[in-house]
């Protein structure tokens, strides 16, 4: 457990605003840990020999009684206190592996070997289908989603903003926008196929963000309807403090409407991590209407 | 004394002496023979008979003389009608016929004049009869007005926004000659107006995207003063297509799709 609160302690600066732990980081903080967990008691016998990084795996290493004997689930019970120490989310979202190695005097009895993504303490899972139909904000757009468990489902609180899903700073909202006209899905293609209107519609998209920089661009479909997806970085000012923030986002050009559907957060490795939810969320939306 | 005949082109009448013959219905242009002439001459032109010629009045109708024939060697036989009735004139006949023409035009004007009338009047009284029987609703039409003058803002077009605009549901279900009907405009041709009348049982039928070809067809009549298309195969799935109850297969792109080909027309 002690050794998991020095990572938290080391960690936690960085998980707000880093972006990344490179195989430099991960060796110098194994030689932060190692200077703390050195010699240490851990207990049932047991004493930590010290913690060496290869590559971007922390090795934790124990000396152990000749009488120990590894539990069959061993690997699960590591992760769990992994998890219960809090540890393991920095794990999952630093891209960290971990090893642990068990010696008896000069022999290697035990190892097991922990991959980042085991340590996710994320619930990517969804509910069941929200519709927001007759929604006073939904400007008669007909669109139902399965939003994240475990997030909280709020009313948007600007006049275009319909629904929002929230988490701990992290955001998943529905708005929607009046087009200049109706588009029908092929003139919504033609229309997406032009690359200046395009890199016009996301500057003008991510204004908000300073700076802001395109890593994704693309033209997908959700259900149906022609769909600009990207991903922008940029920096807000909140509060006085300047923060490097992220936006992923689908526009859904549904007949005379334009649908956003956009996440948003801190520009850190907890951002990388959701955007598998967002995917999900956005990928559960259909538009009843045209079945009818 | 020679004695005279005439002719009016049919019969031929004589023969007359020369005051006798002044007394017949003859002309300048009636022709006349006597025994000794080579042929049928004009009045005017015999000398002999200028007395005559004097005593005849302005040109009037006259009835061809009666005309005496008698046969010689050098002239067309001619008939003796002594005292005879003259036959009616060709002009007499053509007369007549063009009476019975324009008496007969005269009748199909005034038949159909009536038949206009009639036609009128059963369309004022199926109008008020639509109107008295329409009523408010909480369907938000204006929402489809709105938008159509959106729409055609976008394509360039900015027709007269009108002072007086209704559009509600009667009672088209109810009524005698309406229940096959889904709307009804009576804003055509006048710019000042926007008046439609829907059916409340089709449009809770109706579909969304039926909905939208319903308004802005009706909101084309009124605003854009459009007539429907002819009944055609090729004019199946355009905006003024006058059937759209066959529209049931359509969706929001068909819709989308014939009302911007609607207004791109226009806009030309």
């Amino acid at each position: 457990m002690r050794y998991s609160l020095i990572l938290l302690i080391v960690l936690i600066p960085s998980v707000l605003f880093s972006q990344a732990f490179t195989e430099s980081d991960i060796k110098q903080l194994a030689e932060q840990v190692n200077q703390k967990l050195k010699g240490v008691d851990v207990g049932n016998g047991i004493t930590a020999r010290g913690c060496i990084a290869v590559g971007r795996t922390l090795i934790y290493q124990y000396d152990v009684p000749e009488y120990w004997q590894a539990p069959e689930n061993i690997k699960e019970e590591l992760i769990s206190n992994q998890k219960t120490a809090g540890a393991a989310n920095n794990y999952y979202l630093y891209d960290i592996d971990v090893d642990f190695y068990y010696y008896k005097g000069n022999s290697l009895i035990k190892k097991v070997s922990i991959k980042s993504n085991e340590f996710s303490t994320y619930n990517f899972e969804l509910g069941e289908y929200l519709s927001i139909k007759n929604h006073p904000k939904s400007k008669e757009v007909n669109l139902k989603l399965k939003p994240p468990i475990g997030w909280e489902i709020e009313e948007g609180n600007r006049p275009n903003i319909v629904k929002k899903f929230t988490k701990e700073g992290n955001t998943y909202l529905i708005l929607i926008k009046e087009n200049m006209t109706f588009f029908s899905r092929s003139e919504a293609r033609e229309m997406l196929s032009d690359e200046s209107f395009v890199n016009e519609f996301v500057q003008e998209t991510s204004s908000v963000m300073k700076n802001s920089e395109i890593h994704e661009k693309s033209i997908v479909t959700i259900d149906t309807y022609p769909t600009l997806h990207f991903k922008v970085s940029g920096k807000m000012e909140r509060s006085g403090i300047t923060i490097p923030m992220i936006m992923k986002c689908w526009v859904v050009f549904y007949e005379d409407k334009i649908v956003f559907l956009q996440s948003m957060g801190i520009n850190n490795a907890e951002f990388r991590a959701l955007e598998q939810l967002y995917f999900m969320i956005t990928n559960s939306v259909i538009f009843p209407d045209q079945y009818n | 004394m020679g004695k005279y005949f005439y002719t009016d082109g049919i019969e031929k009448y004589g023969p007359y002496t020369k005051e006798e013959l002044s007394n017949q219905k003859i002309s300048r242009t009636t022709k006349v023979w006597c025994y000794g002439m080579d042929k049928w001459t004009e009045l005017s032109k015999v000398p002999e008979l200028s007395n005559v010629l004097n005593s005849i009045p302005p040109e009037l109708k006259t009835d061809p003389p009666e005309e005496e024939v008698s046969k010689t060697a050098d002239t067309e036989p001619i008939q003796n009608k002594e005292t005879k009735t003259p036959p009616p004139k060709k002009n007499e006949k053509s007369s007549s016929f063009s009476k019975w023409l324009i008496a007969i035009i005269v009748v199909i004007l005034i038949s159909l004049f009536a038949y206009s009338v009639i036609q009128n009047q059963s369309e004022v009284n199926q109008y008020n009869e639509i109107a008295a029987n329409s009523y408010d609703s909480d369907e938000d039409f204006d929402m489809y007005v709105q938008k159509f003058y959106r729409d055609l803002e976008f394509y360039g077009i900015y027709p007269k926004k009108p002072k007086v605009q209704i559009i509600k549901f009667s009672k088209l279900d109810q009524l005698d000659n309406t229940t096959h009907i889904h709307g009804l405009s009576f804003g055509s041709g006048d710019d000042d107006r926007i008046e439609i009348y829907i059916n409340p049982s089709t449009w809770k039928q109706f579909n969304k995207p039926m909905r939208y070809f319903l308004m802005y067809h009706e909101l084309a009549h009124d605003v854009l003063n459009l007539d429907d298309l002819e009944a055609k195969s090729w004019n199946e799935g355009k905006l003024m297509y006058p059937a759209i109850s066959s529209y049931e297969n359509k969706n929001m792109d068909d819709f989308i799709e014939s009302a911007h080909a609607l207004f791109e027309k226009q806009s030309e």
